[in-house]
């Protein structure tokens, strides 16, 4: 199991981590949340032994490895949120030079390279420059690199950001292989809910260095039982109206963006019918209303009072 | 380490334009500057006094270009007197038979030793007048000459330290020492920044979490930028030795270990840089102030030792330029040997000691 007991890190007079505790079992899939900002790499790098905490421990097996870090490096592969490669190298110069790194030689180096590049779809184009690949194929290619070695644990910080749908579903099926079929831990950070839902069996979500929940995804929503979420779409965006939800005792969240409000409120009869009966007072037309149960976007929101892109 | 050096290598095939554009670069300042007039000697616009006559004329011309580095070019007075008027000399020379006068424009150190080598020519020749005189000998300039040319002792007397007053000045091998040094500083220390890009693009935490030792990832990119610098530094001395007739002289093997010592403090000099730069872009902003400075303040671009200054002259002590122009003029003009340049190959060393070590401590510090 890999652990963080009150884990802390101070950057200057800057709290990046504050007290977190996390752990990790073999072949779990554990999805870390959090806004840009939240803490989410730091707290990475220094479960991935780059990073010295300010204070508390990181363990492996029960063994520290902050003072031993190469208990788990053998083990670990990390994929960083940067494109960590040479752009000038194709994919298969990248992949055979981290090998050489990696102690790997002749046919086990070409094998294993071979597979890794299988694995993320780019074997037909593997000679190609990896400038002139997409960007999400370059993504492909700096998570085949962590994978050479055959690590027990893959950290995965933000590995689907700024790339197109097709390239991040690819992704995500591959990390979803990865830890279901091949038995991988996987550690995966994110500010994409709809990822972390899909392939994480638990998520920490993280606040301003703090870890503010965690569970499944069912115990994190339960948090919002007794709510439900309710969707607006407007004519128009009307300040005024906004001000007017705010003020409602029996309103517990407003969000609005353009012409879309979502609000949070307990669950209750009559909730549409005070809601509609505000906008007819504020000359407000609601084109739709939709009542939705609370995702985990809702529990993010609850928790933080804000969204997680904000 | 293996494996680090060879990528380098493998990145430079791709992209081996800043390499090459250095070289041409150094070439075309080499040319620029030591090449454009077709002469490593300086020109001395010389007039005679009407009572020398013009087959006497020649005798002197002859006689006033034993001077190493000078060329005594017979030109009318009134010539002579324009020519400094508008700057194009800086001083003249108008020689008659028992005197010597200059005509001067600007204060140029080169006239002192002119002005040391007539007075020695002007006693030497007035000794022999006062002999032929007393004895009545008129051959006596002529046993004079033939026991210079068949002298019964032979003293082998060899130009140590340059003290300020006296120096060869070498137009040619000064541009091509000055400027190949400056351009060197450029490749060795943007193939090193490579580094700071490194870590600022995440593959070096990959390194780090590697079984490779970090003393191993240092060594095979300091070794790739010592060997890229040392190569271009030696392509363009060979380039203009064979190619272009520079005369270099046959001293490859001092060269090469002036070279080598200089390349090691650069490399050193680029990582203490690199350790102060948070991003590798700012070194691009970084790099020319620091190589131009070093380039005025070392003595690349004209002679160290026409600077008076007390404060740039003490700032020159401190710069690797100095020391490994210092010990390449030595070696190939002043014909010295490795021993007597040890004072300014062992500074270059130690500047390259000192550098690393603090470099590489404040990149491992962030």
């Amino acid at each position: 199991m890999l652990e963080t007991v009150s884990l802390r890190k101070v950057f200057k007079k800057q709290v990046a981590v504050d007290d977190a505790n996390l752990y990790l079992q073999k072949g779990e899939s554990i999805g870390l949340l959090g806004p840009n900002g939240a803490g989410k790499s730091t707290m990475i790098s220094m479960m991935a032994t780059l990073v010295k905490p300010t204070s508390g421990t990181v363990t492996w097996e029960g063994q520290d490895i902050i003072k031993n870090p190469n208990i788990i490096r053998p083990i670990l592969g990390v994929v960083p949120q940067e494109i960590a490669l040479y752009k000038e190298l194709s994919a298969y110069e990248n992949v055979k030079f981290f090998g050489k790194i990696y102690r790997l030689s002749g046919k086990e180096l070409e094998r294993r390279a071979q597979e890794v590049l299988e694995l993320v779809g780019l074997r037909d184009r593997q000679k190609e420059q990896v400038k002139k690949y997409s960007g999400g194929m370059q993504r492909r290619v700096n998570i085949a690199v962590a994978l050479l070695h055959e690590p027990e644990i893959v950290i995965m910080d933000e590995p689907t950001v700024g790339i197109d749908p097709q390239s991040r579903n690819y992704i995500l099926e591959m990390v979803r292989t990865l830890n279901k079929e091949k038995g991988m831990t996987v550690l995966y950070t994110s500010h994409y809910m709809e990822e972390v839902e899909k392939l994480c069996d638990r998520i920490y979500i993280m606040d301003h260095g703090n870890v503010i929940a965690t569970g499944t995804k069912e115990e994190l929503t339960s948090i919002l039982s007794s709510e439900e979420t309710i969707d607006l779409t407007l004519d128009q965006s009307n300040a005024s109206f906004t001000k007017l939800l705010a003020q409602q005792d029996w309103i517990l969240n407003v969000t609005e963006s353009e012409s879309n409000m979502k609000l949070i409120v307990p669950k209750k009869s009559r909730n549409l019918a005070r809601i509609f009966q505000l906008a007819e007072k504020e000359h407000v037309q609601i084109l739709s209303a939709n009542v939705q149960i609370p995702s985990l976007e809702d529990v993010f929101l609850h928790l933080t009072g804000r969204s997680l892109r904000d | 380490m293996k494996s680090i050096f060879i990528l380098q290598w493998q990145r430079l095939k791709r992209q081996p334009l800043m390499i090459v554009s250095m070289i041409v670069m150094t070439m075309l300042f080499i040319f620029f500057i030591g090449g454009s007039t077709d002469q490593s000697t300086i020109p001395i616009p010389t007039s005679f006094s009407d009572e020398i006559s013009e087959e006497a004329q020649n005798d002197w011309i002859k006689e006033l270009n034993e001077l190493d580095g000078f060329t005594f070019q017979p030109i009318k007075e009134k010539v002579i007197k324009e020519q400094v008027a508008l700057g194009n000399a800086s001083f003249g020379l108008r020689v008659s038979s028992d005197s010597y006068t200059f005509i001067t424009g600007t204060k140029d150190s080169n006239q002192a030793i002119v002005d040391q080598f007539l007075s020695n020519l002007y006693m030497e020749n007035n000794q022999i007048d006062q002999v032929i005189k007393q004895t009545g000998n008129n051959q006596v300039e002529t046993i004079v000459e033939n026991k210079e040319n068949n002298p019964p002792v032979t003293v082998k007397a060899s130009v140590g330290e340059t003290d300020g007053d006296f120096f060869v000045f070498d137009n040619k091998l000064h541009a091509l020492f000055g400027m190949t040094l400056f351009f060197a500083i450029y490749t060795i220390v943007f193939t090193l920044s490579e580094v700071a890009e490194e870590k600022q693009r995440g593959s070096w935490d990959r390194l780090i979490l590697s079984p490779i030792k970090k003393w191993q990832i240092y060594i095979g990119y300091l070794s790739y930028s010592f060997i890229i610098g040392m190569t271009q530094i030696i392509i363009v001395f060979v380039m203009f030795y064979y190619l272009f007739g520079f005369e270099i002289g046959s001293y490859w093997l001092e060269i090469l270990s002036i070279v080598a010592l200089y390349t090691f403090a650069i490399v050193s000099l680029g990582m203490l840089l690199i350790g102060f730069v948070r991003k590798s872009s700012q070194l691009g902003a970084i790099v020319p102030i620091v190589a131009v400075s070093m380039a005025m303040l070392g003595g690349a671009y004209w002679p160290i030792e026409i600077v008076e200054n007390h404060f740039v002259l003490a700032l020159s002590k401190g710069i690797p330029v100095t020391y490994a122009m210092d010990a390449l003029k030595g070696v190939t003009i002043y014909q010295q040997s490795l021993a007597e340049n040890v004072q300014s190959l062992a500074t270059l060393f130690l500047m390259g000691v000192i550098c690393m070590g603090v470099g590489i401590n404040l990149m491992e510090r962030r």
